[in-house]
């Protein structure tokens, strides 16, 4: 009688330990793509396009982060790209290929990330607006700026020291793909073990019900949309560091990419629920997927066809789940 | 026998809204560790009271006493720090976060290198569900939760921020009788730790089951509190009313008439199996059970708004095919939800656009709707069922929920329906509306419609019913008349076979 009871106890926990990881899923998925990817390429194996992977990934990893702790807020942040891209051409253009310039230029491009981050909270919390619509307006703001000041072009320049971050290895993994872990745990620390994360699950699990218990909903909102903005401000200086220049198009992707990779790492757009490690698989899955499209040659227009349709697979599935739920 | 002292105390409170004195000089106080019931019907200033207690309004003028001593409450995180907790109807609970964070929401227990310290969070929890006497894991979510759990989790919250009064709107609403049960349990345990409730509740019976003294409030004056010994049921509706409901229940009908609706086996896999029973016309029909038994599911299959898998439906005497609510609402069908908030209306449409939802097809003039009809409908039936609004164009949200009761009735009556469902009808409706609403059924059966009215308020269901059809677990136990309409046996049916 005792033995039953405990099967019939750990299997209940088995089946909520997976509802409540659903990033293991995700995981799975990963090896199981890396395996297809093997399978049909055998340069996607190969150390050098491992590398370059991983290279890709943490670029967008880095403003994964971010985009994970908005989403969670039920929030999203179209305005990533633009800041990664200030934050690229500013620090090449206050660097100037000196060496004594770098720390300077990081100061000025992570303020950058602040105070677009503040200003996506602030619209978004004083006046009501939708976050879609305010990061999108900002984005268009700050990203037209951009071009104005650039002319389209190449500006500024890094130094060697610099641009030594952004092509070194150790052990064969790429220096940015470190920064991009060590992120991503202090992160995980944040959003797991401190009173402010927590609060972040609450607001986004129920805001009204956060609000009525004493939380001040919109100091949580506007931080998490500044810690967005680091990010990216972070993811755009690790783009600096590889291509050698401040150029405006150097974050063009990021913001939907960004997006998707949280969505299918488990984070659910309604708010409240997911995590980091979700989002680590999916900046996984979807970095090895640019890479073996590019790999196999399909053409970058099918690319974002297939993207498309990845997208709308992952949220019906995951709509399905829910609601069995 | 404790000692009494003083704990709240409300002076000459008054608060006004354009248009209206919701609160007259009102006067109670509360003693410590009792049991304290409001009373009063929708409207008369009860919800007011506590909003000003909690902190959501202030007064306008008067004095709020908290153990001898004068406070002002401008925000709920004041009246926290004084040890007012207020439970609301809808609960404030993070649906995808365990119990145990919950309870501590904001305030996470912290360990020495400032991260959340989870194992005594979680010890805490554990503690706090021991002095309440209750065993809800509390590493559940809440999703994971019945409501009776959840509320459970809420009250939690309120003693663990040493609360030295504990509101409670209407707990007992959505509880079946043996969670009613386990909360009073629950209630008497806090009265112990010298915490003191305000039950504000329409339940008379419940009231005088729990309550130590109650206070009925009537457009927003203080009509008088007493002790609940010094009461009985009948005088404490008059004092709420300010008449004699002289029945408290509409005449029944003796006679039946033809056969309106005859469902034969009908069965939904794993939620309900043949069921089976008849209504005639004139007759109002009630469906018992306890909570989880099935009723709702019956109706809503009946309605078309769920799918059955096996058996029939005969209306009027042809067998027809119920697919969706348009099939059921073409044949004359009705119902009028559970939910009336989620299901029955659109809260941000005005109740003249609630009124007109179902019928947007017969008043309207090639594309256009005919608004002139409208208002004309719309009138006609607010007049019918004395719903209490200065305009067709409110929003139905801000009404009280009897009143949001009648328009979703209105809605159905528009559509001038053979046969109408009712689910809990009177849920968190007043007395004073109640009746109204019950009168209006029986008028309804009177004119030659069928009702099937499923209720979890026994005297209710014997009042009204002329025959009673009983569900367990999914299944029809027996269908009642006449002699046989007891407290008793419909209990014993709904729980004795049922094990």
């Amino acid at each position: 009688m005792e033995s039953t009871f405990k099967e019939i106890f750990q299997k209940k926990n088995a089946t909520r330990f997976l509802n409540r990881h659903s990033e293991i899923v995700v995981f799975f998925f990963l090896i199981l793509m890396v395996f297809v990817a093997a399978k049909s390429t055998p340069l996607f194996l190969k150390p050098a396009n491992l590398t370059n992977v991983m290279r890709q990934a943490a670029s967008l990893g880095i403003v994964a982060i971010g985009q994970t702790i908005v989403i969670l807020l039920a929030g999203t942040d179209l305005s990533v790209s633009a800041v990664a891209t200030v934050s690229n051409v500013i620090a090449a253009v206050l660097m100037m290929g000196k060496d004594e310039n770098i720390l300077p230029a990081i100061l000025v491009a992570l303020l950058a990330g602040i105070i677009v981050g503040f200003l996506n909270g602030f619209f978004i919390t004083k006046f009501s607006l939708p976050d879609f619509v305010v990061t999108l307006a900002i984005y268009s703001v700050v990203n037209g700026l951009m071009f104005v000041f650039t002319t389209g072009r190449e500006v500024g320049s890094v130094s060697g020291k610099f641009m030594a971050f952004g092509s070194k290895d150790i052990f064969s993994i790429p220096i940015t793909m470190y920064i991009w872990m060590g992120l991503t745990i202090f992160a995980v620390i944040f959003l797991q073990y401190t009173k402010f994360g927590r609060m972040i699950y609450e607001v986004g699990g129920n805001p009204e019900s956060a609000r009525l218990s004493g939380i001040n909903t919109s100091l949580v909102r506007v931080v998490s949309y500044i810690i967005c903005g680091v990010m990216a401000a972070i993811s755009g200086l690790v783009l600096l560091s590889r291509l050698g220049v401040g150029y405006p198009l150097s974050g063009k992707e990021l913001q939907l990419d960004s997006i998707i990779a949280v969505v299918i790492g488990g984070t659910s757009l309604n708010g409240g629920r997911g995590n980091l490690l979700g989002t680590v698989a999916g900046v996984l899955i979807l970095s090895s997927l640019n890479n073996i499209f590019n790999l196999i040659g399909i053409s970058t227009f099918m690319q974002i066809v297939i993207k498309g349709l990845i997208i709308i697979i992952v949220v019906v599935l995951r709509a399905m789940n829910e609601k069995n739920q | 026998m404790k000692e009494t002292e003083i704990v709240l105390e409300m002076k000459n409170v008054c608060k006004r809204f354009p248009g209206v004195q919701a609160l007259d000089n009102v006067s109670f106080s509360c003693m410590r560790g009792e049991v304290h019931a409001i009373v009063g019907e929708n409207g008369a200033g009860k919800s007011t009271l506590m909003k000003i207690l909690s902190g959501a309004y202030i007064p306008d003028s008067g004095n709020i006493l908290i153990e001898g001593n004068e406070v002002r409450i401008e925000n709920p995180h004041q009246g926290q720090e004084l040890g007012i907790n207020i439970i609301y109807q809808e609960f404030n609970l993070i649906p995808y976060t365990d119990v145990a964070e919950n309870i501590f929401i904001g305030r996470k227990p912290l360990n020495n290198l400032g991260l959340v310290d989870y194992k005594q969070m979680y010890r805490k929890a554990q503690q706090l569900m021991e002095q309440i006497g209750v065993n809800i894991d509390v590493k559940k979510w809440i999703c994971e939760l019945t409501v009776a759990e959840q509320q459970i989790v809420e009250i939690i919250k309120a003693v663990s921020f040493a609360a030295k009064i504990v509101i409670m709107d209407e707990p007992t609403s959505a509880l079946s009788e043996e969670e009613t049960q386990r909360l009073f349990q629950i209630i008497r345990k806090l009265q112990t730790q010298d915490i003191t409730i305000i039950f504000i509740s329409h339940r008379i019976k419940e009231i005088f089951e729990i309550a130590d003294r109650v206070t009925v409030i009537k457009d927003g004056k203080t009509v008088v509190s007493k002790d609940i010994n010094n009461l009985d049921e009948t005088g404490l509706v008059r004092l709420m009313v300010g008449r004699e409901l002289s029945k408290l229940y509409p005449e029944k009908n003796g006679k039946k008439g033809e056969l309106l609706l005859s469902v034969r086996n009908l069965t939904r896999s794993g939620v309900f199996k043949d069921i089976s029973f008849d209504i005639h016309r004139g007759e109002i029909i009630g469906l018992a059970g306890l909570v989880g038994a099935g009723r709702t599911e019956v109706a809503r299959a009946i309605f078309g708004a769920d799918q059955i898998d096996e058996g029939t439906i005969k209306f009027d005497e042809s067998i027809i095919k119920i697919k969706n609510p348009k099939d059921a609402v073409t044949h004359g069908i009705g119902l009028i939800p559970e939910d009336r908030r989620q299901h029955g209306l659109v809260l941000c449409l005005s109740i003249r656009n609630n009124i007109v939802l179902s019928i947007l097809n017969r008043i309207k003039r090639f594309l256009f709707t005919n608004r002139i009809k409208e208002k004309e409908i719309c009138s006609d039936l607010i007049r019918q069922l004395e719903i209490k609004t200065h305009s067709s164009e409110v929003e139905v949200e801000l009404l009280s929920g009897g009143n949001q009761q009648k328009v979703v009735l209105s809605k159905w009556l528009a559509v001038n329906p053979q046969l109408i469902i009712f689910d809990e009808p009177t849920r968190g409706i007043d007395v004073g509306a109640k009746a109204e609403i019950h009168r209006f059924m029986r008028e309804l059966a009177n004119k030659g419609a069928g009702i099937l009215m499923i209720s979890s308020e026994l005297p209710e269901i014997l009042g009204m019913s002329d025959r009673i059809v009983v569900m367990c677990e999914g299944e029809v136990i027996g269908i009642y008349e006449g002699e046989s309409l007891t407290e008793e046996t419909i209990m014993q049916a709904a729980t004795g076979i049922c094990i």
